[in-house]
């Protein structure tokens, strides 16, 4: 029988890549502007540029811990008030108005209210934070309202202290859903970060200096700067979902198949 | 000892237990048989304190309760063994009773396996013993061998006889040859709701 020819699995993206960058290649050479479409070599060589001098580093360090505070701080406040508002229905109704707030709220305007309120520095972390915040709260909340009620009436009636059945049954069933709570929230919150910096251009942001490539037309370096930012975006990802996994893996919490 | 007086129990309206007053001894082993549905394991949540009676009240001198639940309840990410130790303290004699219990049971094979590569009944022996293991002075069993073969109960029995001594065991049974196999003082469920037991 004749073989057919078929790409192996691992090839997918680097081709779909290579595809689409074949496409914006194709593009700008065809449209000729380059100052509306650079080049892919063109973003590369501005990449380079940029990677060489010492200002680069320090613009991305602080935008990273910016941002990265902001969700830090939203997936500790979001198990808390997730632990709180489970527990308390009062509490529940007082805060889910203003997580639907959160939620329904332009990001524009909240951007610049904060930038009123607390001045530019602050603004990305804050803007980071309320748009991490409910969709850590509300996965949590969910992944606590999920915990196996039958389990935990057990552990009660075998007498397991409340750390043994935190540590057993609680933070094992929340997992998945914390999971998916970093997953959404990482991905949103940095993108959500970086169009706080634009807005409000604090110093050695790369929201500064992507504003700057548009203001002084600089488009290679406008696109360079954001191939920065998906390369840190799915960077940061990545890390904090192959850490949490391999957490996971350590304490067996993924056999997830019910009695 | 375990006295109930007039212990009442409803269920969204529909009332399951009625008036029901029993004395259990300290010691011995009772099986509640009845037609299904009519009280038994609502009668087992609450002599386990699962459950608070609507009306009357139950003593108990019983501090340390163990129980077999109808459905297993086993932790999906915690193997046998560990699903077992769970509920001991963290000590050496511990893993030896675990070790025992699952070779009484048959299960030492399947010591290092998580419930869902287990069977059903796999998963019950397990359930009977994690209760078996804890000890205690109240063992409630809700339908403990109802996923076993009869051949398996019987070699199995003699052991749980024995672990059942001196101390107050309720089993919760359909068929007659469990509680014999037990030994156990078979009490009827009586009336609809469950009023008392003879």
């Amino acid at each position: 029988m004749k073989k057919v020819f078929s790409w192996p699995k691992w090839s997918y993206l680097p081709l779909a890549i290579l595809f689409w960058i074949g496409l914006w290649w194709i593009l700008s050479v065809a449209f000729g502007k380059p100052l509306l479409l650079p080049t892919p070599p063109a973003v590369v060589q501005a990449l380079g540029r940029m990677i060489s001098t010492g200002s680069f580093w320090i613009t991305v360090g602080l935008s990273l811990v910016r941002i990265l505070l902001g969700i830090l701080l939203a997936l500790m406040a979001g198990v808390l008030l997730a632990v709180l508002t489970v527990k308390s229905a009062l509490l529940h109704h007082l805060f889910s108005p203003v997580l639907m707030l959160f939620k329904a709220t332009p990001v524009a305007s909240v951007i610049f209210l904060v930038l009123l309120w607390i001045g530019r520095d602050g603004v990305p972390l804050f803007i980071a934070f309320i748009m991490a915040l409910p969709i850590v709260w509300s996965n949590v909340r969910e992944g606590l309202l999920q915990t196996d009620r039958r389990l935990l009436e057990m552990a009660e009636l075998f007498g397991l202290s409340k750390r043994k059945q935190l540590t057993a049954i609680h933070i094992p069933s929340l997992f998945p859903y914390f999971l998916a709570a970093c997953r959404s929230a990482i991905a949103l919150a940095w993108k959500a970060g970086i169009a706080a910096e634009v807005l409000c251009t604090p110093k050695n942001s790369i929201g500064r200096a992507i504003y700057e490539g548009k203001q002084y037309l600089l488009t290679d370096e406008l696109f360079a700067w954001t191939l920065i930012v998906v390369l840190i975006s799915a960077g940061v990802e990545w890390g904090a979902l192959a850490l949490l996994k391999k957490a996971q893996q350590s304490k067996k919490w993924e056999v997830k198949n019910r009695d | 000892m375990i006295e109930l007086h007039s212990v009442s129990r409803q269920f969204e309206q529909k009332t399951v237990i009625n008036g029901l007053s029993h004395t259990f001894p300290d010691r011995g082993i009772f099986a509640l048989m009845g037609p299904s549905g009519c009280g038994k394991t609502s009668l087992l949540r609450l002599l386990a304190g699962l459950d608070k009676p609507d009306g009357g009240s139950i003593n108990s001198t019983h501090q340390r309760i163990a129980m077999a639940f109808q459905e297993p309840r086993l932790i999906p990410w915690l193997n046998c063994e560990e699903n077992l130790k769970l509920i001991l303290p963290k000590d050496n004699s511990s893993s030896k009773l675990v070790q025992e219990w699952l070779d009484i049971l048959e299960l030492s094979g399947a010591a290092k396996q998580y419930p869902n590569e287990l069977s059903g009944g796999m998963k019950q022996r397990l359930s009977l013993a994690r209760a078996l293991c804890f000890g205690g002075d109240l063992l409630l069993l809700d339908e403990p061998f109802s996923a076993l073969d009869q051949e398996l109960k019987n070699r199995i029995a003699p052991t749980i006889r024995k672990a059942c001594q001196d101390r107050l065991v309720i089993l919760v049974t359909h068929d007659q040859r469990d509680a014999e196999l037990l030994g156990a003082t078979v009490l009827r469920c009586e009336g609809s709701p469950l009023s008392t037991l003879i």
